[in-house]
């Protein structure tokens, strides 16, 4: 997309591909917001691990919920190692170390997906930027006239 | 629900206007909407025309909003039912494995994407959360007992939402008829009025 030609379109042309920019824009902020969120989700599964998944805690009773409204009293057993979702309904069973690595892993991950959509988002919030600006000029002096 | 009193009243004034004595209801209480027989009978001019329209707007109102409550209320409902037959037949298998001393091994969830491994020794007690920050124990028998309970009041009301929604929208189609008949009469008029001479117009 060059300049001189986006400074030869009409108005209303260029308003259109404002908004379709603007667009895009939303929905790579809302991609953007849904990763920090599954970050955070991944960050607190380590920390919970951390604090769960050791030697001493075996036997230890606990309040196990059995559905979202029952809990019933027991104790933890095997509790050098859980079970982690590893994706489409697949778990595996690690020890506390693995899990930390295995979630780290998916942080880094997505710290390389958003890093790339920030990325995106400057190059599309710059495009907006130059668009203004034309914008501005084109109706300046469709007034003038 | 408050609307519900002022659904009571408008369909009342309706009613009078209409020359029917008593308002029907539903068994929830839900008024039946009067069903404009006649539009010439109760309607004479202008000014009652409009009164009469915006009386069927403002009933259109409140039964609208009253199926978007029971549409949220079955909604939510549905979400329950699943939870609660869920809750029973844990606590059903609970006992069971407590009637034969056994343990039961289990895994749960520790956080998002995470299980964890728990064992549950034969008990003769479970712990209910029933909402507003509040969980009780219960001896099995009466946990199971109450679960039942809840189970079939919410299967009810589901039973109930059903109904009320079909009534609800059997009471929009009539307001929105009555609605059409009374705009339609109204235009008709105007018409009846402009093709009369001058003299004769009288309102």
């Amino acid at each position: 997309m060059s300049e001189v030609s986006l400074e030869q379109l009409p108005i209303q042309e260029l308003a259109k591909i404002k908004s379709s920019i603007q667009n895009e824009f939303e929905s790579l902020r809302n991609s953007l917001e849904q990763l920090l969120v599954a970050q955070r989700k991944f960050r607190n599964c380590i920390a919970t691990a951390q604090a769960t998944v050791k030697e001493e805690n075996n036997g230890k009773p606990i309040l196990v919920p059995l559905t979202a409204s029952l809990y019933v009293p027991g104790k933890q057993i095997r509790s050098d190692k859980v079970l982690v979702d590893i994706g489409t309904g697949y778990y595996t069973e690690k020890t506390l170390d693995e899990t930390v690595k295995f979630y780290q892993h998916r942080i880094d991950t997505l710290d390389d997906n958003l890093k790339q959509l920030e990325k995106l988002l400057n190059e599309k919030s710059s495009q907006i930027q130059t668009l203004d600006l034309i914008l501005v000029k084109k109706l300046q002096e469709s007034r003038s006239k | 629900m408050a609307s519900n009193d002022e659904i009571v009243q408008l369909a009342k004034r309706a009613a009078e206007k209409l020359r029917i004595n008593d308002t029907e209801t539903n068994p929830r209480g839900i008024p039946k909407a009067p069903f404009i027989d006649q539009v010439e009978k109760f309607v004479a001019n202008a000014d009652e025309a409009e009164a009469m329209l915006r009386m069927l707007q403002s009933m259109l109102d409140k039964y609208q909003s009253m199926e978007a409550v029971t549409l949220q209320k079955k909604a939510s409902l549905n979400q329950r039912v699943p939870d609660i037959k869920e809750t029973l037949q844990t606590v059903e298998f609970l006992k069971e494995q407590a009637a034969k001393s056994k343990s039961t091994v289990t895994t749960y969830e520790l956080d998002e994407t995470m299980h964890a491994h728990a064992q549950i020794d034969p008990t003769d007690a479970v712990c209910l959360w029933l909402g507003a920050n509040v969980m009780l124990e219960y001896p099995i028998d009466e946990a199971v007992e109450l679960l039942t309970e809840r189970l079939d009041a919410a299967n009810k009301n589901l039973k109930d939402c059903d109904e009320d929604l079909e009534f609800l929208r059997e009471a929009i189609t009539t307001i929105q008829v009555n609605t059409a008949r009374v705009y339609n009469w109204d235009i008709q008029r105007r018409k009846a009025e402009k093709s009369r001479p001058e003299h004769e117009v009288v309102t």
